[in-house]
């Protein structure tokens, strides 16, 4: 794999960084990630990107990570050695349960075993997780998977690229050969719980343990903090106590609760009927250490698949959540720090991410940290 | 496993996520989700037994059913089920660890794991399977009874389609915005749309913006009253053509009440109309038919009472429709009292045709004779009313009674007739109209009348006798015209006396009569049937043998009295004298003597002098009298008096002698005389003694044209025309009388010079 940045974040830069990758014979496909200050849009660079030769995908994200550095502006074009298909989901709003027939189609047994799918997403889309569920029951574990939800939080705008152009509501998905291990984790530890989620509407909690959702989490977080609802915004509280909804054996799934309605807690991401949570609490350390065991758990994870074979050093793909800066705050490079390993480092910061945990399931993440070694 | 995982959360996930209303497809796949997350599983299996085969219902990942090596898998578990029939799982290592779950009555639930269960978690997961395997079973049933449910249900939703397009109507439903939701392949017919082309339109996107707004108006009509709306609309089709359409709109409710549409059927009713237009112009027709019909026509309903009148009717009875409709027929024409009418009216109003004739009553309440035809008005089997027919038979009635009249009597006397009279004869041959008297009359010298003055004299001598008769007979005696100039008179309970009586009041009345030339004179003879035994043609056969016994008996007097009217008659029409007639004898007798004539010749010469011109009396008057010469036409009339005279004596034994010599007068001796043109001495010698007389008479004395000659001159043009008019040998013995009476100076010949 080879990584150029363009500092400048231009239209201009990334056509030539493009025409670089188009032209050099080793590489096979090529992932973008952009920053949403570079101000792409579909009339600037859709040109470019329909006339690009090999297989694109990627995503405009708040910020980019190269190596060291967490970029506002700029645009990392990375050529990707091993064969890629790409494949595109358009109004993912409007989903159907037809997307596993489709993806099914597209897909043969043999080309995922081993290999690693990236997904990019519009981050600010409805149905991700359906989206991921389909996927996972469509190819299930065979490939790893790695990617995140792209755009920015402050404006809704197209932020997938794609061999199409750049999407707005749309998913790209890139499988390659390249062999990867990947780590999961959050460094949220839970302060009360568990918890069940007794009634739920898609990704608003209404009741927690048969009483009313806000109710509940109210008591325990004024509890815990010190601090009330009343005197503050309900999300400057909130934000430092997100919902770990239990996976087996593995890390829990964090979901933010970001607005009230009435007594029901609206989050990111969908919370099912049924499953247990907990209240989970963050504090700089535990979430720098977080990021840390996603990087063992990565790097555990690369070693078997490559089994000592790879001599070569993998890159590290990273795919932090947005939120983990704006709780982290300057700290944040601490934890980027910690990741970098000497390696080249790509990455973003991203509305949610998605990965499979090792080789277990695949989910749509919220509050975590997804490291990927990429063994092109 | 981390601190604070749990197994009974999950395993709670897990039981519900095995359980709930659901269909088996949706378990499926929500069971195999939750396994596959909650325990990390790499695959998830879901396979139903069939018949020791397994065939996976669900799979995830999906792309797991291209792997070769999973069939293999499969089909390792299917081996080892029969092997371990009794095992609550089987373990097939792998690259993963495979974790088969026989499902009970349902098939293997495989769970794929790269880490090994836990033996104490897989002992807690058994239930949650269980669990699973009831569910799938039952699931399993369900949905078959579903699907069979389903397959029924869209059969039933089939064959309601294939019923509601094989409707030739147009079914459509709207729902409250106007909006198709259904309609029926007949619109294809109509409109050239399929039902599938017009769905989810509206009218204003297939009809014009005036139909548009109708249609929407009637639904929204329809909808808020809640009623059934109902019309009829030209509905453009495809090919332009306006096609007329009956619309039945109907509102639709769910099950809670709520109004979910309209539900219009339509029907193509050119048909209808096309038959509506000709049964009004049938209709027209009829009407003109039934107005102007020349018969009285009137239609009644089933009670009877008037519904319509035609313009006959009106004109026949008098009446006008406004005044008799609703009134029942029978109070109007004839009262209600008629009994036979109600009969009639009773038959009709069963159901069958009546034909009948009576007598009505128009307004005036004048009777009209009229022939009556019914016909009752039966549609489908029911009886609406009844057409009545009156045809005016008032005249055919006066002629029929007319015609009867004269089948039984005689149109001159007004007497019965003789076939008439027969057929009362043996009507009355009874004993209880015993004594039963014939009375038989025979009407004297009627052919002499006849024959002489004509048939209208005749004819007026037969109603006189007539008159004369049936002023004399009784009321109930039955007098008939037998014959010509027969009259036969039948009187029951009636015996002989009073016959005679009858008989004797007739002749008397005719006596009574004296009237010239037609004096009314009847022969009678009378006889009676007083025992059983008698025939009565025998009693008729008696009296018509004393009739003429008795017309015998005083023929000859009648006869006398006949003739001596004729001459009075003769005398008084040509102003002959008894003298002229005197004279005239005197001479022929004369000249007879003179040619040696026997006696009888002689006096047969005088009656001929005297009655010779009798035929006179049939010539008209003014022919007779007329100063100035007749005319060609005149004179032929006049001739025929000598032919006439002759049938006049024919008729009289006592003058049938003298026929001959009548007719024979104006013979000339040339043959240029009349009626035969006889020629010397063709003529018999009396007509030409006779004819030299009458010329010497009448040379001798005034004519109304012509002055008397004297005698001599007489005598010279007797002389001259001897030998073309006159005999001469008449002639001779004629001049010497003359001459030798001059000489001698007989009285009688200066008698008759002094009277010239």
């Amino acid at each position: 794999m080879f990584i150029n940045l363009d500092r400048e974040g231009t239209v201009d830069g990334m056509q030539h960084l493009l025409k670089q990758a188009v032209d050099d014979e080793n590489t096979s496909g090529i992932l973008i990630l952009a920053c949403n200050a570079n101000g792409f849009t579909p009339e600037l660079v859709d040109g470019v990107l329909k006339q690009c030769e090999k297989p694109v995908f990627g995503g405009v994200f708040s910020q980019i990570l190269f190596n060291k550095e967490r970029l506002e502006k700029g645009t990392i074009v990375a050529g990707i050695r091993q064969p890629v298909i790409t494949t595109v989901i358009r109004d993912i709003s409007d989903i159907s349960d037809d997307l596993e027939a489709m993806m099914e189609h597209t897909v043969e047994w043999q080309f995922l075993l081993n290999k690693t799918m990236f997904v990019f997403v519009d981050g600010l889309s409805q149905h991700i997780s359906t989206l991921i569920e389909s996927m996972f029951n469509c190819c299930g574990l065979l490939p790893n998977y790695i990617g995140g939800g792209a755009g920015s939080l402050t404006e809704r705008k197209p932020c997938v690229f794609t061999g199409e152009g750049l999407l707005e509501d749309a998913a790209v998905f890139a499988l390659t050969d390249t062999k990867s291990g990947i780590g999961v984790a959050h460094g949220w530890k839970p302060v009360a719980g568990p918890m069940r989620v007794t009634e739920a509407d898609y990704n608003t909690v209404v009741s927690l343990n048969w009483r009313p959702a806000f109710e509940v989490y109210r008591e325990t977080v004024e509890r815990i903090s010190g601090k009330s609802f009343d005197k503050s915004d309900f999300f400057q509280l909130a934000k430092g106590f997100p919902f770990g909804i239990v996976k087996m054996a593995e890390e829990m799934v964090v979901r933010d609760p970001i607005a009230l309605d009435g007594n029901g807690l609206i989050c990111v991401g969908e919370v099912p009927l049924n499953s247990c949570v907990y209240i989970l609490k963050g504090e700089k350390d535990s979430l720098i250490a977080g990021a840390a065991k996603a990087r063992q758990l990565a790097e555990s994870s690369y070693r078997q698949v490559v089994k000592g074979k790879e001599k070569k050093l993998p890159t590290t793909f990273f795919m932090d959540c947005v939120s983990r800066v704006l709780f982290l705050q300057s700290d944040f490079n601490e934890e980027l720090e910690t990741v970098y390993s000497g390696n080249p480092l790509l990455g973003a910061l991203t509305i949610g991410e998605i990965a499979n945990t090792g080789k277990n399931y695949i989910e749509f993440y919220n509050k975590t940290s997804v490291i990927g070694l990429l063994g092109d | 496993m981390d601190n604070y995982m749990m197994w009974s959360p999950i395993l709670l996930e897990l039981s519900i996520a095995v359980s709930g209303e659901q269909e088996l497809g949706k378990l499926v796949k929500k069971a195999a989700s939750a396994f596959l997350r909650k325990l990390n599983c790499v695959h998830v299996s879901v396979l139903q037994d069939n018949n020791g085969c397994l065939e996976a219902i669900y799979v995830v990942p999906r792309v797991t059913l291209k792997n070769p090596a999973y069939y293999e898998l499969i089909g390792e578990f299917e081996r080892k089920l029969q092997q371990e029939k009794n095992k609550n799982v089987i373990v097939i290592e792998k690259d993963v660890q495979y974790y088969g779950f026989p499902l009970r009555n349902f098939g293997l639930f495989i769970l794929g794991r790269n880490v090994p269960f836990q033996d104490v978690f897989l002992k807690e997961l058994l239930p949650v399977i269980n669990m699973l395997a009831q569910n799938c079973f039952a699931k399993f049933d369900a949905d078959m009874k579903r699907r069979a449910i389903e397959a029924e249900f869209q059969k039933e939703r089939h064959l309601l389609r294939e019923i509601i397009d094989t409707i030739p109507d147009l079914i459509i439903y709207k729902d409250p915005k106007g909006v198709y939701k259904v309609a029926n392949k007949a619109l294809g017919k109509y409109l050239s749309l399929l039902p599938e082309e017009i769905i989810g339109r509206t009218d204003w996107d297939i009809h014009n913006k005036t139909d548009a707004s109708f249609y929407r108006d009637a639904s929204q009509k329809v909808i808020e009253s809640g009623s059934v709306q109902r019309y009829e609309r030209l509905i453009k089709c495809h090919d332009g053509s306006p096609v007329p359409f009956e619309t039945i709109k109907v509102p639709l409710y769910d099950a809670e009440g709520t109004c979910i549409g309209t539900v219009a059927v339509c029907r193509d009713i050119s048909e209808r109309v096309e038959a509506y237009k000709k049964i009004q112009t049938e209709k027209q027709w009829r009407e003109v038919l039934f107005k102007n019909s020349t018969n009285a026509i009137v239609r009644v309903d089933c009670n009877y009472c008037i519904e319509e009148i035609n313009n006959s009717f009106s004109k026949l009875f008098g009446y006008k429709i406004e005044k008799v409709k609703g009134k029942n027929l029978n109070s109007v024409l004839m009262g209600e009292k008629c009994t036979i009418s109600r009969y009639y009216t009773q038959v009709l109003l069963s159901g069958k045709e009546i034909t009948s004739e009576g007598t009505h009553y128009t307004k005036e309440g004048l009777p009209v004779e009229v022939m009556i035809r019914g016909f009752p008005i039966i549609i489908d089997g029911e009886l609406l009313g009844a057409y009545m027919v009156y045809i005016d038979i008032t005249e055919r009635k006066r002629q029929e009674e007319q015609l009867k009249y004269l089948s039984s009597h005689d149109q001159l006397t007004g007497f019965y007739n003789r076939g008439f009279l027969e057929e009362e004869m043996k009507r009355l041959d009874t004993p209880r109209q015993l004594p039963l008297s014939i009375v038989m009359g025979d009407l004297n010298s009627l052919k002499l009348i006849n024959d002489v003055f004509g048939h209208q004299k005749g004819d007026r001598l037969l109603i006189r006798a007539a008159e004369i008769i049936r002023s004399s007979c009784r009321q109930e005696d039955l007098i008939a015209r037998w014959g010509g100039d027969e009259f036969v008179i039948l009187l029951p309970q009636t015996d002989i006396k009073t016959a005679e009586e009858i008989s004797l009041r007739i002749k008397e009345k005719c006596d009574s009569q004296k009237d010239g030339l037609a004096q009314v004179s009847i022969a009678l003879g009378c006889a009676a049937k007083n025992s059983v035994e008698k025939s009565i043609w025998q009693v008729l056969k008696e009296a018509e043998d004393r009739m003429y016994s008795n017309k015998l008996m005083h023929a000859k007097s009648y006869r006398d009295t006949v003739i001596s009217s004729l001459k009075v008659a003769l005398m008084e029409k040509s102003m002959e004298t008894e003298e002229h007639a005197e004279r005239l004898k005197e001479m022929c007798r004369k000249i007879g003597e003179g040619m040696g004539l026997s006696i009888q010749q002689l006096n047969t010469l005088e009656l001929l002098a005297v009655l010779h011109d009798i035929g006179k009396v049939a010539i008209e008057e003014s022919i007779l009298m007329k100063p100035g010469p007749l005319t060609e036409g005149e004179w032929g009339k006049m001739r025929k008096h000598s032919e006439i005279g002759y049938r006049i004596a024919q008729s009289a034994p006592e003058l049938s002698h003298i026929a001959e010599y009548i007719l024979s007068h104006h013979e000339r001796w040339d043959g240029k005389g009349y009626p035969q043109g006889l020629k010397g001495e063709e003529i018999p010698l009396l007509s030409r003694i006779l004819a030299v007389a009458d010329a010497f008479d009448a040379m001798t004395n005034d004519r109304p044209y012509r002055k008397a000659m004297s005698r001599e001159e007489a005598i010279a043009e007797l002389k001259r025309n001897a030998g073309t008019q006159f005999d001469p040998d008449v002639i001779d013995a004629a001049c010497y009388i003359m001459s030798s009476a001059r000489d001698k100076g007989t009285v009688l010949l200066s008698r008759f010079e002094n009277r010239s």
